[in-house]
């Protein structure tokens, strides 16, 4: 049962142009500036025209029963082993369905907190996801169903600056893109 | 400590809506503060002396070292010289900067000399010609540049840039925006804007291109813009994520991460060859590559040890390096221009700071009070690191000088700003 379906479209462009933008120095034997790159013809670029990826959340699928219920799996500060028992299930669960109806993708979704640096965390909340897509593989999903993506600490679940919120920032969350049904 | 405010207004563009807003707030020691005065006399009405004169005061006082003295207070036109530097000597003057704008055959000229009121001479004399496509902001920060540099002994920075991210909140949507601005809060312009996440804003060794990461493609890609012209590529082919830009030197690498059986490890793209060589291999991460000024080695974070900490290792051949021990967390290094120092993020027990890391002297040293600064670079002479803060929530920008003298904190009417990097 599909749950949500959200696709967002949109576009926008906007072109200006800078006032000035013709207005650099010349070399000159009596000027003693040089003239170093700079920005001549600074330009907006596109806000976008790209479509984002089918998010759908799928809580409860199977006709014979099988649920997989939770899809967030929560990590320790700057870790990202799976330990816990019931994250494991999670897992099982995900690669049960998903070798059960083959054409099923997933696009797992690695995140951070906010504290440390953006770029680590982009890399922190990818090794986290890694992790997850390693598990599926092993339980014997196929590498091409599996897209793995890291948003670093840029969407936060929830806001705010405390262990509490952190602590839920800090996650995967496996996400269909394709049910298989 | 004397606090400032400088709302600097800058709109720049021909269309209306976008413009930045950029504040800067000076908080700066007065002490030591070496006392200038500035006049500069006009007789060509081509030429406005007042907006020479305010930019040049704007950055002698911005860079901590000077305190401004008004030179309207003093006569400045006596022809007897030791009687004239008498005058400005009462008035409280270490130096005075005297120029004259004037026409000759038709030409306009900005000539302009440095006096050293205790020594009584001129230190420093020279003349810029001015014409319809002289930019007067930029004249005047060489000037600053060359009188700083003369009495400092330290490289001035007073026309260089910095870039950053910003993001602006509308009702249902996040815009990412890339800018280009002047140090001194002039000039922002947003290069590129994506309703995407955009990051890791890097420059090319010769300013005129920006790296960065867009997630325009629905992860995170390394794009290259160039600024004259707005031109986009993507550096790599294919759909595979990649992140942390960073330019070698030379200009003929470009080091990145990017993940392969299941690590984030570093890779060197070769632009003339458009071929890429692994870098690193190590379980876990290793990101947040930062070529040494010579191109033949890379300061990267690496968690092998089991937490984020500094290393270095060789381009060509040699091991991995582990430099940094104090804390639980170092990461994000950006090194000096001379190469002696790191910049990079710390934790030790008290939130994520900014510290300088002194690689002949494996010293550490805290340099910021927040609990989560981060993306620190050094300032072109190495004298100020430039990173991103919070304060009541929003992102600002500050610049400090390593002594502490001066504080700078910029911020961006209504959006949030991050991630800065400071130009070469």
């Amino acid at each position: 049962m599909f749950k949500g379906f959200v696709k967002n479209l949109v576009i926008l462009s906007v072109i200006i142009f800078i006032a000035g933008c013709s207005m650099l120095p010349k070399k000159d034997p009596d000027v003693i500036i040089t003239t170093e790159p700079m920005l001549t013809k600074p330009q907006e670029g596109e806000i976008d025209k790209i479509t984002t990826a089918d998010s759908i959340n799928l809580d409860f699928v199977d006709d014979e029963g099988l649920t997989l219920g939770n899809n967030i799996i929560y990590f320790d500060y700057d870790k990202y082993s799976v330990d816990k028992k019931e994250d494991k299930l999670i897992i099982k669960k995900y690669s049960s369905y998903m070798k059960k109806y083959r054409n099923s993708t997933v696009r797992i979704e690695g995140h951070a907190d906010e504290r440390g640096s953006r770029a680590y965390n982009l890399a922190l909340g990818e090794k986290r996801a890694e992790n997850i897509k390693e598990i599926l593989l092993i339980n014997g999903v196929s590498k091409d169903s599996i897209e793995v993506v890291s948003y670093g600490e840029e969407n936060p679940a929830t806001e705010g600056a405390n262990e509490d919120a952190h602590s839920l920032n800090r996650r995967v969350e496996i996400v269909f893109s394709n049910s298989g049904k | 400590m004397k606090k400032i405010i400088l709302l600097l207004i800058v709109q720049l563009f021909i269309t209306s809506k976008s413009y930045s807003e950029l504040t800067i707030k000076i908080d700066r020691a007065e002490i030591g503060a070496l006392p200038i005065m500035v006049h500069i006399n006009q007789d060509s009405k081509n030429y406005p002396a007042k907006e020479f004169k305010d930019i040049i005061e704007n950055d002698l006082y911005g860079s901590g070292y000077f305190n401004v003295l008004d030179s309207l207070k003093v006569k400045n036109t006596i022809k007897n010289k030791s009687t004239q530097y008498a005058l400005w000597n009462l008035a409280g003057a270490n130096y005075f900067l005297k120029a004259d704008i004037y026409s000759n055959a038709g030409k306009d000229f900005i000539k302009f000399e440095l006096h050293n009121v205790i020594k009584k001479n001129i230190t420093i004399s020279y003349k810029i010609n001015l014409n319809e496509k002289s930019n007067i902001r930029k004249i005047s920060h060489t000037i600053s540049n060359v009188i700083f540099e003369d009495i400092t002994g330290i490289k001035g920075i007073f026309d260089t840039k910095i870039a950053y991210i910003s993001t602006e909140k509308l009702e249902n949507r996040k815009i990412y925006k890339l800018h280009v601005a002047d140090i001194d809060g002039f000039n922002s312009v947003a290069i590129y804007k994506s309703s995407k996440q955009l990051m890791s804003p890097t420059w090319s060794p010769k300013n005129d291109k920006i790296a960065y990461v867009s997630f325009e493609n629905n992860r995170p890609q390394i794009f290259i813009q160039t600024l004259s012209t707005g031109e986009r590529i993507k550096l790599l082919d294919g759909n595979k994520s990649s992140s942390a830009p960073a330019w070698s030197p030379n200009e003929k690498f470009m080091a990145y991460t990017s993940s392969v059986n299941g690590n984030l490890e570093i890779f060197i793209y070769n632009f003339s060859k458009k071929s890429i060589s692994r870098f690193t291999n190590s379980i876990g991460i290793d990101t947040e590559a930062e070529w040494g000024p010579k191109s033949k080695k890379i300061y990267f974070t690496s968690d092998r040890s089991g937490r984020p900490h500094i290393y270095s290792k060789p381009v060509r051949r040699g091991n991995a390096k582990r430099l940094t021990f104090d804390g639980s967390y170092n990461a994000d290094a950006n090194v000096s221009s001379d190469g002696k120092f790191l910049s990079i993020v710390h934790n030790g027990g008290n939130g994520h700071k900014i510290a300088i890391y002194s690689l002949d002297d494996k010293y550490l040293k805290v340099i910021s009070k927040g609990r989560l600064d981060e993306a620190p670079s050094f300032a072109p002479n190495n004298k100020m690191v430039l990173f991103a803060s919070k304060k009541l929530h929003k992102g600002i920008l500050v610049a400090t000088s390593n002594d502490g003298r001066i504080r700078k904190e910029i911020e961006l009417v209504g959006e949030d700003v991050r991630e800065p990097i400071w130009s070469h």
